[in-house]
């Protein structure tokens, strides 16, 4: 197995896969729908990029817009971007549960390179989370809406995960996670419109996951002067698109 | 993008290797899953030796203040695949590719592109399958169950895929002219396949980064696994290509849990259509 990883980081996180693959938390609680109707009202806030969840390592310190005026992956708002590992309910989140308030509620974090023994080369340990998390307004699967962040193509369906190819050029490989798959509002081939009902929000995954969306992005970047296809950080491009949610400028 | 379903057609001028494996290939799709073992019928190739490719960046004179790079490989780079000869739909005056509109690029992604500027040689990814594969006159002739046979044509770079007798029955392509997807589902894995001519920049900061962390094996793949399965990206003929892994129990599933059934896919890719020197 030609993993690339740092031996040490991986030594010190051999321990977290289990949980840091989002899978294997506790059992989940019943869902709590009045989780977060106390914050939707407060306004956005949110870390800065690479500013992680306490415990969840050294993420990347960079406001590029990678995935320039996308649209929010998920319908509506309130939306909270955070850890699924390192907040209440998680492995390393103090106890709790996923539907406590506190996860329902801004500011937002960045979870791009939080810990795990993944390689990601734009991580400051080359290692680290792909993507970022997405809870939805409440905690209840099944009820919220997945959309298209950019117009294009639904080229795979896996058994956890849809695969968008956008339309634009550089070519976006968007990929959303934890999706209710037998309820999917596309099929594979499918043309979808930026904005588009993908499927609902839900935790679908090898054991079971929180109720949250897995949202990332690969594109061809250029290292070295040479091409390659790597995921690329979206927190900042998600905060600005949330931020058009909330503006009513989609 | 339309999808279409890949099937050889008949033989042009390839490589016999992939003369005799094209023959052996049932028409009708197969059901069996991809294995380590299935791709092991694949052809068998060296690795290449040959001198590393230089790359040479550009960026679109007509979009000056797009992030957006289109990315040609320098006409005399010396590589495996300039030496070859080159396919019947690669002529000469496609080296340089034409000016097109491009998509809007974030300010903050990237303000100037750079100007053109060499690029340190690097070792030819792929090199030990890719030579063998596609150092071939021509492309692997295709037929098209659902669209044009002259749909591929209009991918201004090349279109690899594994070549397998499980990609060659039954794998989807999603071709565009910049880029190209495609995905292969096999009995709880599936595998989806990337190539794109045209790239964004990263920041100083994550550029530098990537640049300490991109550590390619001997063959030119880096990995970018998540616990989802296995990835790995490479370069080659100054496009971007990636290919990864998915797996319905990514934690036991031995195609997500080690990298032989990745890089064997990415050992056995051919080029199965496009415009080897981008667009015209």
């Amino acid at each position: 197995m030609r993993l690339s990883l740092n031996a040490a980081a991986l030594f010190a996180l051999v321990l977290q896969i289990a949980a840091c693959s989002q899978g294997s938390t506790p059992p989940l609680p019943p869902p709590n729908p009045s989780a977060a109707l106390a914050h939707t009202s407060k306004p956005f806030t949110f870390h800065t990029s690479g500013d992680l969840a306490s415990g969840g390592g050294s993420g990347l310190a960079d406001n590029t817009i990678y995935l320039p005026g996308i649209r929010f992956p998920i319908e509506n708002a309130p939306a909270f971007a955070n850890s699924q590992v390192y907040s209440k309910g998680g492995k390393f989140g103090g106890g709790g549960t996923q539907c406590d308030p506190a996860n329902y509620s801004y500011p937002w974090r960045d979870t791009f390179c939080e810990s795990r023994v993944w390689t990601v080369q734009l991580c400051p340990t080359g290692i680290g989370h792909q993507g970022q998390d997405i809870r939805p307004a409440t905690c209840a699967g099944g009820t919220h809406w997945a959309v298209a962040a950019e117009a294009g193509q639904i080229t795979a369906i896996t058994a956890y995960s849809v695969t968008l190819v956008s339309s634009s050029s550089p070519q976006k490989i968007y990929r959303y996670l934890h999706m209710k798959m037998n309820a999917l509002a596309v099929t594979l081939d499918q043309h979808v419109a930026r904005g588009k009902r993908l499927g609902l929000v839900n935790n679908d995954f090898p054991g079971g996951t929180t109720f949250h969306l897995h949202f990332d992005a690969q594109t061809s970047v250029t290292v070295n002067g040479a091409p390659v296809i790597m995921y690329v950080p979206p927190y900042a491009s998600l905060v600005a698109a949330y931020k058009r949610l909330l503006s009513g400028k989609q | 993008m339309r999808a279409v379903t890949l099937r050889i057609l008949a033989l042009g001028a390839v490589a016999p290797l992939l003369l005799a494996q094209t023959a052996l290939t049932p028409a009708a799709p197969e059901t069996k899953p991809v294995t380590s073992e299935s791709l092991r019928s694949a052809p068998k190739t060296e690795r290449a030796v040959s001198a590393p490719a230089a790359l040479e960046i550009k960026p679109v004179a007509s979009a000056p203040k797009r992030s957006v790079l289109k990315i040609k490989r320098a006409v005399s780079a010396p590589n495996s695949f300039t030496s070859a000869p080159k396919p019947a739909t690669a002529k000469s005056n496609r080296s340089t590719p034409a000016s097109k509109p491009l998509a809007p690029a974030p300010k903050s992604a990237v303000s100037e592109p750079k100007p053109a500027a060499s690029v340190p040689a690097q070792a030819a990814p792929g090199a030990r399958a890719l030579k063998a594969n596609l150092n071939t006159t021509q492309p692997v002739q295709l037929r098209l169950a659902t669209a044009t046979p002259q749909v591929l044509a209009g991918v201004h770079l090349p279109v690899l895929l594994p070549n397998t007798p499980e990609f060659r029955a039954g794998v989807r392509v999603y071709p565009s002219p910049d880029s190209y997807a495609a995905t292969l589902s096999s009995l709880g894995a599936t595998i989806e396949v990337f190539g794109s001519r045209l790239a964004s920049r990263l920041s100083p900061y994550a550029e530098k980064l990537a640049a300490q962390r991109l550590k390619p094996d001997a063959a030119g793949y880096v990995f970018t696994d998540t616990e989802y399965g296995p990835g790995l990206t490479f370069s080659r003929y100054g496009n971007a290509y990636s290919i990864r892994v998915t797996c319905d129990v990514p934690e036991t599933d031995k195609r997500c849990t080690k990298h032989d059934f990745l890089t064997g896919l990415a050992d056995s890719m051919a080029m199965f259509g496009g415009t080897p020197e981008g667009g015209h």
